[in-house]
């Protein structure tokens, strides 16, 4: 894993003792995480590896990578300074459009995103390393300058509560920091960063990242309650409405989906998540583990069977519905599963998990037929969903279709309540989190604060 | 295979490339290594009255990743006893007979001259090349350029050469000058029996930011050095051209500047050049480089139908001609291959922006894509009615043969400017130049 420094060497010193929850988990984390025997998939670029890098891209005219993005950053902007040997200012340009660039540049599937759009796959050429680059311009910059922006005074600002800490609620507080406003998060967790830190697959974000990333957004001045719920046990939702003008929803979804099929809670049958939560944050023991079946094809599963290999799991399998050409997951994900010898059982679905105390195997029904088949394993990990259960969305007045909260162009959900992250797309990237926090935030500045002295302010710290 | 060897004023050498006088010909053991390697000649570091040079030498000029596009020394001549010298260059000549062997020399008076010609002869080297051309450290002490940009200096020093030289004298020539054609016609009618050139360009490479000085930096301080590498390259060809096409001068050539593969040296031989001397890319890439040289020299000849080098020499200077003789009614217009394209539109901002605003992208949103998969709606289109056939585009275009220049329109009758204007009345503004000089 890349180390970027901690926190406090990296940032400014703390000002306010309750901008410090990320500091506080990680100093909370134990070194003996399942997650540190990964090693960093995307490895870093060195100076002169991304000097070369950088003198590749072609600077391309209203570039496919840049639209490319949700969050629209200046790709070839950032790229040729990068090129031109001043990666701070590559540095800025990318956290201006995206305030979670860094773990996005580890994060994001740029397969499908900025790396696929580029027209140097058209001539057979591999892409621009945008991702290995801007992680290169923001841990570069991060080491030698500090994070580069600040915190915006504004004459009348707006008290915004947001509910939720994961990378949507981070990334609108942060943004409303920067516009001069005062933000409350409440995080029912223990640690903030959502899925950055309790999800995303430990060779693209470690949870040590993860917080360290929250940790210097923190300093922007944000106050994070971590362990702190709302709604009916925990802070009431009025008494939100009652102190803030405006509130940010950004809960996620729901827990895993588990069928409901006989022996579905017998130990060794886990839900994704769960499982994924263990490893970033303690520890999973798959020592006797000989073969692991994944239940589902989505892009969760797909990273839950390269985990599992990258565990040491001698033999694992990802059973689904459909076949092999209807994966719902991306394509790179499953080639590069495939190369790891991750097997795939298709056309079946799940009717019962077996075994005594603990799992010993899972029977599924095939497809079309009316056969039933059992396959042997000791570990079970449901991938199939999450329950999109939103128990806030009444009392807050907000509307839930297709599984996420309804809102406009603007990311407004209802009167004063905006919606970003999970919530409101049903389950994306963290890069599509940031850009709703973006745009969250400039609609709640343009509503609710005086137009004209909302002043952002972006400076280099270092001048 | 073609012949590749030569003969320059009497000269033979197994093929046209030589070392120019510079560091990597510095030692007879150096050369002699660089003759097993294959190159033909060697112009060896100027000898003269051994100086004393600074450390840190170099600067370069380096363009993305490629490095050394441009090159600047202020290294001087020879810091190595003449005795030295001489007793290296004998043991070469003895060791490589068919190799040319030329000394590059640089003195002050005639007496001087007089007395390092002898020497040179008797250690049996197969010509001097006389050094007017190093543009620092030399000039101010009234050698080098400092001879090289007064015609008048040129033809003095050079007949003394030639009345104290029984072998072929060259003339290396300075282009800090104006007219290249004044100074080569001086050292013709010294008695010249060739001249090389170019020698390096005055230039300051760069300047140190966090120091304030030119580079390279001696200390705190820098001076300005002689430029060569890739970069010169464009310079050196038309003033190899412009003393190859010049009715009067006609006497050999051997081209130097930014010569670093066999395509460049086919271009100096086309433009006039009986032989070229190479310097940077051998202090890039080293001796080895000569394989390539010569294996490429030879299969564009052979590719081309040509026996020897001879007959591609100068075979570019009757189409080098003055502006004023170019055809009017030429028009080419750019094609973008639409299969090729990429879409990365550079060709449409340069055209928007540098040149005439006659790329375009489909106004209609097509669906379609091109056989690499490159959406249509980014493919742009030329204005042919528009193009005036600049040529930027294509040389902005990062794919290969994607962007093709082609004539266009009716041919008409080729008309060049003299042509025209001779039809036209005579423009005011000339008789009053005429009248203030």
């Amino acid at each position: 894993m890349t180390s970027q420094g901690s926190a406090a060497t990296t940032c400014a010193p703390m000002t306010n003792p309750r901008t410090n929850a990320a500091a506080q988990a990680l100093a909370a984390l134990s070194n003996d995480r399942s997650e540190c025997t990964f090693t960093a998939k995307q490895q870093p670029l060195t100076a002169p590896h991304a000097l070369v890098e950088a003198q590749r891209c072609l600077f391309c005219v209203d570039a496919p990578c840049m639209k490319a993005c949700p969050t629209h950053i200046d790709v070839p902007g950032f790229i040729r300074r990068i090129a031109h040997e001043q990666p701070g200012l590559a540095a800025k340009k990318i956290w201006s459009a995206n305030i979670l660039g860094l773990s996005c540049s580890t994060a994001c599937p740029v397969e499908v995103l900025c790396e696929g759009a580029c027209v140097l796959n058209h001539e057979d050429r591999p892409p621009i390393r945008i991702g290995a680059l801007q992680h290169f311009a923001l841990t570069t910059t991060l080491e030698e300058r500090g994070f580069p922006l600040r915190a915006g005074s504004h004459p009348s600002p707006v008290n915004v509560a947001v509910i939720g800490a994961g990378p949507g609620g981070v990334a609108v507080a942060a943004e409303l920091r920067l516009l001069g406003h005062r933000v409350t998060v409440f995080e029912a967790r223990d640690y903030p960063g959502g899925l950055n830190t309790y999800g995303i697959a430990p060779y693209k974000l470690s949870a040590k990242e993860a917080l360290e990333e929250v940790a210097w957004l923190e300093q922007l001045g944000a106050e994070l309650r971590c362990g702190t719920r709302v709604g009916a046990d925990g802070v009431p939702v009025e008494q939100l409405k009652r102190d803030y003008q405006a509130i940010v929803l950004a809960c996620g979804i729901g827990a895993d989906r588990l069928l409901d099929v006989p022996g579905v809670d017998r130990e060794g049958s886990v839900g994704a998540t769960a499982f994924v939560e263990q490893m970033k944050l303690g520890q999973v023991d798959v020592k006797k583990v000989q073969h692991a079946l994944v239940l589902g094809g989505g892009n969760t599963a797909l990273d839950l069977v390269q985990e599992l290999k990258g565990l040491g799991v001698p033999r694992v399998t990802m059973a689904i519905r459909r076949t092999e050409a209807e994966l719902s997951g991306y394509l790179h994900e499953w080639q590069h599963a495939k190369a790891l010898g991750v097997q795939l059982l298709e056309r079946v679905q799940p009717i019962g998990v077996l075994g005594q105390s603990r799992v010993s195997g899972v029977s599924f029904k095939v497809a079309g037929t009316s056969d039933a088949i059992e396959v042997d394993a000791e570990l079970v990990v449901w991938a199939i969903g999450q329950d999109k259960q939103f128990s806030l969305a009444q009392e807050l007045g907000v509307s839930i279709k297709d599984g996420h909260v309804v809102c406009d162009g603007e990311q407004r959900a209802g009167n004063n309540v905006w919606v970003v992250g999970d919530a409101a797309n049903g389950g994306k990237e963290v890069v599509n989190a940031a850009a709703e926090a973006k745009v969250a935030a400039a609609s709640i500045d343009a509503t609710l604060a005086s137009r004209t002295q909302s002043k952002r302010r972006q400076e280099i710290s270092h001048g | 295979m073609a012949d590749l060897s030569t003969t320059f004023c009497g000269v033979r050498s197994p093929n046209p490339f030589w070392l120019a006088s510079a560091p990597p010909t510095n030692t007879g053991a150096q050369i002699e290594r660089a003759f097993e390697l294959g190159w033909g000649g060697a112009v060896w570091k100027t000898l003269g009255v051994p100086i004393t040079n600074v450390s840190s030498r170099f600067g370069t000029m380096s363009v993305g990743h490629d490095r050394m596009v441009g090159f600047n020394n202020i290294e001087l001549i020879t810091d190595r006893p003449l005795d030295v010298n001489f007793a290296e260059i004998e043991h070469c000549k003895k060791r490589f007979p068919k190799h040319a062997l030329i000394i590059s020399l640089m003195v002050e008076t005639q007496a001087e001259w007089k007395a390092i010609i002898r020497r040179t002869i008797d250690s049996g080297a197969d010509a001097i090349e006389l050094n007017f051309g190093c543009p620092h450290g030399m000039c101010e002490r009234g050698m080098g350029s400092a001879v090289g940009q007064e015609p008048a200096v040129i033809e003095e020093i050079t007949r003394w050469a030639k009345e104290a030289s029984s072998i072929p004298v060259l003339v290396k020539l300075t282009p800090n000058i104006t007219d290249i054609t004044e100074v080569g016609l001086a050292a013709k009618r010294g008695g010249a029996d060739a001249v090389s050139l170019i020698n390096t360009i005055q230039s300051v490479i760069g300047v140190d930011l966090e120091h304030f000085a030119p580079v390279p930096r001696v200390g705190s301080k820098g001076t300005n050095g002689g430029y060569c590498g890739p970069a010169v390259k464009p310079i050196a060809l038309r003033m190899v051209g412009e003393l190859a096409r010049h009715p009067e001068f006609r006497i050999p050539i051997s081209g130097i500047g930014g010569i670093s593969t066999w395509r460049d040296a086919a271009e100096f031989i086309a433009m006039g050049s009986q032989s070229v001397q190479v310097c940077t890319a051998v202090m890039h890439y080293g001796y080895r480089i000569i394989e390539d040289l010569c294996d490429g020299l030879s299969q564009y000849l052979d590719d081309h139908g040509m026996k020897s080098v001879d007959e591609l020499l100068g075979r570019a200077v009757p189409n080098f001609v003055h502006w004023n003789e170019l055809d009017l009614n030429y028009k080419v217009v750019a094609k973008i291959d639409e299969q090729a394209c990429i879409g990365c539109q550079m060709c449409k901002v340069a055209c928007d922006d540098g040149a005439h605003q006659c790329i375009h992208l489909p106004t209609s949103i097509a669906d379609g894509h091109n056989e690499k998969g490159t959406s249509l709606s980014r493919v742009p289109f030329v204005d042919v009615n528009e193009c005036i056939g600049c040529n930027l585009c294509a040389a902005v275009c990062p794919v290969p043969n994607c962007i093709a220049m082609v004539e266009h329109g009716e041919k008409k009758a080729e008309e060049t400017w003299g042509e025209r204007t001779k039809k036209l009345p005579v423009p005011s503004v000339l008789p009053l130049l005429a009248s203030m000089k």
